[in-house]
C-alpha cells in the first residue's frame, strides 16, 4: 500500500510540474524517483550484510517469570539499518522433537512480531518471555523483513534460527506430613517448609576446586585468580541421606499441557523439598529409548533442574506406553519395602509404596 | 491456560523521539522552508534578519527546554502563551493590521486575477505566528512523533504553489525536501508498537534521519542542472501521457466530431482527435477571363478562407461572450442623433430607428454583398460558390452555429437534412463569396455627368452595333421594331439612355451614402463596445501598450504580430495557467507558449487597447490544398477536422468591415502573418525602427518593464520592493550559491567525518588491548560518568556493585570479567584472546548503560572526546 501511494505521489508530483511547467516540481520529481531507487535498494544491501541468531541456543527460564532472551544482531554495512521486523513462533512441545514423525501436535503456538535496528558490528537485542507452562519451548525465528529508512520498500528472509527454552516452575517447596518416622536416619518425621537460600555466611571450612552446579557466590575470586583456577568456599560437609521417587510416565501421551505442566511442578517441588532438606533426592523414571530405567540424583537445587531438563528431553510415546507402564510396574515392585520411595503418576498422585499420600 | 501472552514486548528505554543536534537541523529547515514559502507570497514582505534570528533562538530556546524534560516543555509552554497574550495584546493595533494585510494578500493570490494591492511589512505578526508554529511543529515532530500531517501539509504547498501562481524558488524547495526526507526516516526508525529493547534505537534513528537528509540534499543539487537540461522532454512526457489518456478516453465515449466555435480561451493543453467537423463544397460557376487572371490555381481560392463560426465581445475570466451586434446596434441605434433639418431621409431613417432597428444591421450586411457585388463585379469578378456543410447534434436550427466565410455576398442557400449513418443534422450553407483582395471603395466616388455620359454613351454604341449585327435579326432588345427604343431617333435613343443611367446613378449614389452611413454608425458603435478591455486584469499588457504608441494601422499590426511571435512560440501543450493569472497575461508574460486561442486574445486585448475595434473569431481555417476536385465538374471538395479549428483577431477597416489578421506563427500550417489586407512588405516597412520588447524571463527584460509598488511599512515609511522572484533560473549566481553550499556542507561533513574516524580507530585499537588495559579504561569511563568515584575496580566487592549498576548484566558476567583481570594482574600466565574478548564485550555493553544517563554535552564528549563508546 505504501509503496503505491508513493508511486502516486511521484505520478501526481509529475503530473502537476509538467501540467504547469513547475522546474521547482520537477526536481521534486527528479529527487523523489531518486530516493524511490536508492530505498528500493538499500533493503537488498542490508539483507545481505545481516545476519540474526539467538545469543545462546538454549536457555532456562522460570514459569510465569519474563525471561529475558536475545537476539545477537551482526551487520557487517555501514550503513545503518533503521528497522527490521522478525516473526517470532514460540511453541510449545510436550515432546521434544524427534524429527521421526509421530508426534503429538504442540499443545500452543503462537506468532510474534518484532521490531529491531541496529548499527556496524554486533548488537544484542533481548525480548522478554514468559511461560504459562513448564516444559520445553522452541522459539524459531521465521521471517526477516528488512525495511529502508523510509520504510516503503521492503525486503524479506526466511530465517532459520531456533532456540530451546526449558521452563522450570517455581521453585515452592511442598509442605508434607508422612506417616512414617523418618525419611532419613536422624532427621524430623515432619518435613517443613523452607524457603532458604544459599547461606554463605558461615564458617568456611575449606577451599576446592569448582565444579558444575557450584554457585558463583562460592567462588573465591582472589584465590582463583592467582591460582589460575576456580576455586569455591565450602562452609559445611553436604549430607548423605537420598529419598527415592519413582516417576509413571504411562499416559504421558494422553495429558494436556496443563496437566503436565502441573506434574513438573509438582515433581520439581518435591525435589526441592527434599534438597532443601539437605537430603539427596533420586528421581527414577523409564527411558523408552534405552529401555531401561534411569536414575538422576541431585543433592541442591540446580541439579533438581537438571533432571527437570533431562525428563523434559525425554521422549514418552505413544507406541511405547504399554512398555512404558510394564516396566515401570516391574519397577516398582523390585523396589517395593525399600525406604523412602515415593512414586508419583501423571494424574498427580504421589504415592508411599501403595499408600496414596496426596493427589493434587 | 493458554491464553495467557507468551512473548511481549520489551519496555520502551526512555524517551520514544530525543532531539538530536542533526534531528533539530533539519527542524529548523522546515520552519526556514515555511517562511521563504511564504516570503513568495505578492504583497508580503517582512524583514528577514529579523525572522531568521527569531526562528533560530526560539528554536535553539525549545530545544533547550525539551532536553530538560516534558514537564519543563509543557511549563515552558505555559509562560510562552502568556508572554505571546501580553504581547499581542500591547501591539494589537499594528498585528490586526498586519493580520488583516496578509490574509487580504492570501486570499488575493488565489482570486481570478491575483493580488494587486501593495506590499506592506508584516514581520510583528510573522515573529508570533513563526513562534506558535514553531512550537506546534515541535510537539508533532519530538513528542507525539506524528510527521505524516505536517509531511502532507508541506507537499500540498509546495503543490498549490504553481497552481497558484507562487513563484517558488530553489532554496524554498531543498529546505522543505530535506525536512520531510529526514524526519520520516527519523519517525520511520522511531519504532512505537512493540519494540525490541535495543540500545542504539535513537542513536540509529537519528543517524536514519541524517543520511535521508544529505542524500535528500545531494540528489537535489544534482537534479537542478539535469532538470534543466532536460526539462522539456520531461514536460513532454507528461503531454504524452495525458494525450494517450485523451484519446482513449474519446475512444470509449465514442464521441463524435461536431462543428464548433466558442469563445473559451483554454488554459489547458489542446489535443486534436482528427474526426470530420465539417465540409466544405467550392463550386465555381465561370471561366474564361476568370481563369486567366487567376492563373494556375484555377477554381480554388488564393489564400487560406476564414471561416468565421464564433465573434467574440466581451472579455472575462471564461474568455470571450459572444458578441450581440443587433444590440450593439439596437442601443446605438437609438441613441443615434440625425440632422432633421438637412437629411432628407430623416423620416425614413426615423421611422427605422423606432420599428426596424434591425434594419441597420441588414444594411451593414448588405454592405459587404453590395460592396462585392458592385465593385467586384465591375472588374467582372465572379464570386466562388461556397456551401459549407456543418454539423450538429441537435435540429434546433436557430441553437446552431454557422460558418460563412468573410466578404460573402446574401446566403443563397440553407438546408437542413438528418443523416441515416451518425444520427447527425448536416446544414448546408450556401455563400457566395469574393476574395477580398479585390475588395477596395471609395465613399467619395459619385457617378456624376461625366460617368453618366460615358456610361450613356457605352451603351448607346453598343446598341447601334449590336443592330448592325443583327442586320434585321433579333437583337437582344428584341426584334428591332419591339425595342423600347424603337421609333426613336438617336436623340431620343440618346436621352432616354442618359435618362435612365442618370436615375441608376442617382440610386447608386442615394445606396454609397446609406451605406456610408450604416457603416458609420456601426463603427462607432463597435468603436465604442470592442475597444473595451478590463485593464485591472492585464496591467502588465496595459502597460506594455501604453509604452509603445503607435498611430497608424499597420504599425499597430506589425507591432503586435511580431510583440506576439517574437515573445511567444506555438504549441499545442504550454501547460496550465495558474488559477490567479490570466489567461493571456500568463501566455505573453509567463509561459510564452500557446496556440491559436491565446495569440489571437493577445492581439485583440491589444489592438482594442489601441482603440481599434476587434474582435476574438474562432471557427475553421480553409486552405486552397484542403480542397480537392471532385467527380463533378468545377467542384471541390474539403473536409475539415478538428485540426482546421483556428482562431484569429478580426479588425474592423473603413471599406472593408471586419477583416482577419493573423497573428499565430506557422506551425502545421502556414499562417500568412498579418492577413489579406496588409501584405509583407507593409508590414516590414511598417516595422523599421520600431522597438519590439521582450515580455518574458526567456529574453533579456526591457528597461520600461512594469515599476513594482513600493513597499509600505507600518509606519508608512516606504521601502524598496523585493525583486521579483519568477520562475527557477539556473543562473552563474546560482551556481556559484549552489557550489560553495556544496563546498561548505562538504568541509562539515567532512569535519565530521574526520571526528567519527578518529573515534572509530580509537574504539577499534581497543581490540588489541589486553583486558587489563580495557578494564581502566573501563574505570575512566565509570569515573567521567560520575559512577564510582572512590573505586579503583580492585575491590572484593565490586564486581557485585558493578553487577548492580549495569542489572542487565548477569552477576556470573561480571564476576568472571574481574577474574580475568585479576588472572592477568596477578596469575602466572598471560589471559587468552578468547578473555579479553570477553572482558571488551562486556566493557562495551557498559559503556552503552553509561552512555545513555548522561547530558548532551557530556554525551558528545563521552564519544567523539574520550572515545569511549
Amino acid at each position: 500500500m505504501k509503496k503505491l501511494l508513493f508511486l502516486i505521489l511521484i505520478g501526481i508530483t509529475y503530473y502537476i510540474a509538467g501540467m504547469y511547467r513547475s522546474q521547482t516540481l520537477l526536481i521534486l520529481f527528479a529527487v523523489e524517483v531518486v530516493f524511490a531507487v536508492v530505498m528500493f535498494l538499500l533493503p537488498r544491501i542490508f539483507q545481505r550484510k545481516l545476519h540474526l541468531d539467538f545469543a545462546v541456543k538454549s536457555d532456562v527460564a522460570q514459569k510465569d517469570a519474563a525471561h529475558l532472551c536475545h537476539i545477537q544482531a551482526t551487520y557487517r554495512g555501514m550503513l545503518p539499518v533503521s528497522r527490521f521486523r522478525i516473526k517470532l513462533q514460540v511453541s510449545y512441545d510436550t515432546r521434544p522433537d524427534t524429527g521421526k514423525g509421530g508426534k503429538r501436535s504442540s499443545s500452543f503456538r503462537k506468532t510474534q512480531t518484532l521490531y529491531g535496528n541496529c548499527r556496524h558490528g554486533d548488537t544484542r537485542l533481548s525480548f522478554s518471555f514468559c511461560a504459562p507452562f513448564c516444559g520445553l519451548y522452541s522459539v524459531r525465528m521465521d521471517k526477516l523483513r528488512i525495511y529502508d529508512y523510509l520504510l516503503i520498500f521492503s525486503k524479506g528472509k526466511r530465517l532459520h534460527e531456533k532456540m530451546t527454552v526449558a521452563v522450570l516452575p517455581n521453585p515452592v517447596p511442598l509442605s508434607l506430613s508422612l506417616p512414617f518416622a523418618s525419611l532419613a536416619k536422624g532427621e524430623q518425621a515432619d518435613m517443613q517448609t523452607v524457603d532458604r537460600k544459599g547461606n554463605l555466611s558461615g564458617e568456611v571450612r575449606q577451599l576446592r576446586e569448582y565444579t558444575a552446579g557450584d554457585t558463583a557466590r562460592s567462588i573465591h575470586w582472589n584465590y582463583s585468580a592467582r591460582a589460575d583456577e576456580l576455586y569455591v568456599k565450602e562452609f559445611e560437609k553436604d549430607a548423605d541421606l537420598m529419598t527415592e521417587i519413582l516417576l509413571d510416565m504411562s499416559g504421558f501421551f494422553l495429558q494436556d499441557a496443563a496437566s503436565v505442566s502441573r506434574f513438573y511442578e509438582i515433581l520439581y517441588s518435591f525435589m526441592l523439598t527434599v534438597v532443601g532438606r539437605e537430603q539427596t533426592v533420586c528421581v527414577q523414571w523409564f527411558d523408552e529409548k534405552i529401555k531401561t530405567v534411569v536414575s538422576e540424583k541431585a543433592f541442591e537445587k540446580k541439579q533438581c533442574g537438571e533432571i527437570l531438563l533431562k525428563l523434559y528431553r525425554t521422549d514418552f510415546s505413544e507406541e511405547n506406553a504399554a512398555l512404558c507402564r510394564d516396566m515401570t510396574g516391574k519397577y516398582r515392585a523390585e523396589q517395593a519395602g525399600k525406604d523412602s520411595c515415593f512414586r508419583l503418576d501423571l494424574n498427580l498422585c504421589l504415592w508411599y509404596g501403595d499408600l496414596l499420600l496426596k493427589q493434587f | 491456560m493458554g491464553k495467557r501472552k507468551v512473548i511481549s514486548g520489551a519496555k520502551k528505554q526512555g524517551r520514544d523521539h530525543e532531539c538530536s543536534v542533526s534531528s533539530f537541523l533539519f527542524y529548523l529547515c522546515g520552519v526556514y522552508g515555511l517562511l521563504f514559502y511564504i516570503d513568495s507570497f505578492a504583497g508580503i514582505a517582512f524583514d528577514r534578519r529579523i525572522l531568521c534570528l527569531s526562528i533560530l533562538v526560539f528554536g535553539l530556546l525549545l530545544w533547550f527546554v525539551f532536553s530538560k524534560g516534558n514537564r519543563c516543555f509543557f511549563l515552558f509552554f505555559l509562560v510562552f502563551a502568556v508572554i505571546c497574550a501580553a504581547a499581542v495584546y500591547k501591539y494589537r493595533q499594528p498585528l490586526f493590521r498586519q493580520t488583516e494585510h496578509f490574509a487580504s494578500v492570501i486570499i488575493g493570490s488565489f482570486d481570478g486575477a491575483g493580488y494587486r494591492g501593495p506590499e506592506r511589512s508584516v514581520t510583528g505578526m510573522l515573529v508570533i505566528a513563526a513562534a506558535v508554529i514553531m512550537y506546534v511543529m515541535f510537539i508533532f515532530e519530538f513528542i507525539t512523533g506524528n510527521h505524516g500531517l505536517l509531511c502532507l501539509l508541506f507537499l500540498g504547498l509546495l503543490f498549490l504553489a504553481p497552481v497558484a501562481g507562487l513563484p517558488t524558488d530553489g532554496k524554498t524547495l531543498f529546505l522543505m525536501v530535506v525536512y520531510m526526507a529526514s524526519f520520516w526516516a527519523l519517525h520511520g526508525a522511531g519504532f512505537r508498537k512493540k519494540s525490541l529493547a535495543g540500545p542504539e534505537r535513537s542513536l540509529i534513528s537519528t543517524r536514519s534521519g541524517a543520511i535521508c537528509g544529505v542524500l535528500a540534499a545531494g540528489i537535489f543539487l544534482v537534479a537542478i542542472p539535469v532538470v534543466s537540461h532536460f526539462s522539456d522532454r520531461l514536460y513532454a512526457g507528461v503531454y504524452e501521457a495525458e494525450r494517450l489518456v485523451y484519446r482513449t478516453a474519446d475512444r470509449i465515449q465514442k464521441s463524435r466530431g461536431e462543428s464548433r466555435a466558442d469563445g473559451q480561451v483554454s488554459r489547458a493543453n489542446r489535443y486534436k482527435t482528427g474526426k470530420d467537423e465539417l465540409t466544405v463544397y467550392l463550386n465555381t460557376a465561370y471561366e474564361g477571363d476568370f481563369i486567366e487572371e487567376a492563373g494556375s490555381e484555377a477554381h480554388k481560392p488564393f489564400s487560406a478562407v476564414y471561416l468565421k463560426g464564433f465573434s467574440g465581445g466581451a472579455y472575462t475570466e471564461n474568455g470571450w461572450d459572444p458578441a450581440d451586434d443587433g444590440t450593439l446596434l439596437k442601443k446605438h441605434w437609438v441613441n443615434l442623433s440625425i440632422d432633421e433639418k438637412n437629411d432628407p431621409r430623416y423620416e425614413m431613417l426615423k421611422e427605422r430607428r423606432e420599428k426596424m432597428p434591425e434594419q441597420m444591421e441588414e444594411d451593414y450586411y448588405n454592405l459587404g454583398a453590395f460592396l462585392m457585388a458592385s465593385y467586384g463585379g465591375s472588374e467582372n469578378y465572379e464570386p466562388f460558390v461556397f456551401v459549407v456543410t456543418t454539423k450538429f447534434v441537435t435540429d434546433d436550427i436557430n441553437n446552431q452555429d454557422h460558418f460563412e466565410p468573410y466578404n460573402h455576398g446574401w446566403q443563397l442557400d440553407r438546408s437542413l437534412e438528418k443523416t441515416a449513418e451518425d444520427g447527425y443534422y448536416m446544414r448546408s450553407d450556401t455563400y457566395d463569396f469574393y476574395d477580398q483582395k479585390y475588395l477596395h471603395i471609395d465613399w467619395n466616388y459619385r457617378m456624376g455627368e461625366q460617368q453618366i455620359g460615358q456610361q450613356t454613351q457605352k451603351e448607346f454604341d453598343w446598341y447601334q452595333e449590336s443592330i448592325r449585327a443583327a442586320n434585321g435579326s433579333e437583337t437582344e432588345y428584341g426584334q428591332p421594331q419591339d425595342s423600347v427604343y424603337a421609333g426613336m431617333s438617336e436623340d431620343e435613343i440618346w436621352n432616354t439612355m442618359y435618362e435612365n443611367n442618370r436615375l441608376a446613378a442617382d440610386y447608386w449614389n442615394d445606396q454609397l451614402a446609406r451605406l456610408k452611413n450604416a457603416q458609420d454608425v456601426y463603427l462607432e458603435a463597435v468603436t465604442a463596445a470592442y475597444t473595451q478591455v478590463p485593464e485591472e486584469r492585464l496591467p502588465r499588457l496595459v502597460q506594455l501598450v501604453r509604452s509603445h504608441p503607435l498611430e497608424t494601422v499597420e504599425e499597430i499590426t506589425a507591432f503586435i504580430i511580431e510583440t506576439l511571435q517574437s515573445n511567444a512560440s506555438y504549441s499545442l501543450t504550454p501547460g496550465l495557467s495558474a488559477l490567479n493569472e490570466d489567461v493571456v497575461e500568463s501566455f505573453l508574460f509567463e509561459k510564452g507558449r500557446g496556440y491559436c486561442v491565446h495569440f489571437a486574445s493577445a492581439a485583440t486585448l491589444m489592438y482594442r487597447l489601441y482603440g481599434i475595434p476587434a474582435r476574438y473569431a474562432s471557427g475553421y481555417v480553409l486552405f486552397p490544398e484542403d480542397l480537392e476536385k471532385t467527380d463533378w465538374g468545377g467542384q471541390y471538395k474539403a473536409v475539415l477536422t478538428d485540426d482546421s479549428a483556428h482562431a484569429w483577431v478580426e479588425i474592423f477597416l473603413d471599406g472593408k468591415g471586419w477583416t482577419p489578421v493573423e497573428v499565430t506563427p506557422g506551425n502545421e500550417h502556414d499562417y500568412e502573418k498579418g492577413s489579406t489586407v496588409f501584405s509583407q512588405e507593409q508590414l516590414a516597412n511598417a516595422l523599421k525602427n520600431m522597438d519590439i520588447p521582450k515580455t518574458n524571463e526567456r529574453a533579456k527584460p526591457a528597461p520600461e518593464q512594469t515599476p513594482r509598488p513600493a513597499v509600505s511599512t507600518q509606519s508608512g515609511e516606504l521601502t524598496e520592493p523585493k525583486p521579483s522572484e519568477g520562475r527557477f533560473r539556473l543562473s552563474k549566481e546560482l551556481i556559484f550559491r549552489i557550489l560553495l553550499s556544496v563546498c561548505v556542507l562538504a568541509g562539515i561533513f567532512a569535519l565530521l567525518l574526520a571526528v567519527g574516524f578518529c573515534r572509530r580507530f580509537r574504539l577499534c585499537s581497543m581490540k588489541k588491548w589486553d583486558c587489563r588495559r580495557v578494564y581502566g579504561k573501563m574505570m575512566r569511563m565509570l569515573h567521567f560518568c560520575g559512577a564510582f568515584r572512590e573505586w579503583d575496580g580492585s575491590e572484593e566487592e565490586f564486581p557485585h556493585l558493578l553487577s548492580q549498576y549495569a542489572s542487565f548484566l548477569p552477576e556470573e558476567a561480571v564476576g568472571r570479567m574481574f577474574w580475568i583481570v585479576g588472572k592477568a594482574a596477578y596469575g602466572p600466565g598471560k589471559t587468552t584472546e578468547e578473555e579479553n574478548a570477553f572482558v571488551r564485550n562486556l566493557y562495551f555493553q557498559i559503556a552503552d548503560k553509561a552512555y545513555k544517563d548522561l547530558g548532551m554535552v557530556r554525551k558528545l564528549v563521552f564519544r567523539y572526546g574520550r572515545a569511549f563508546g
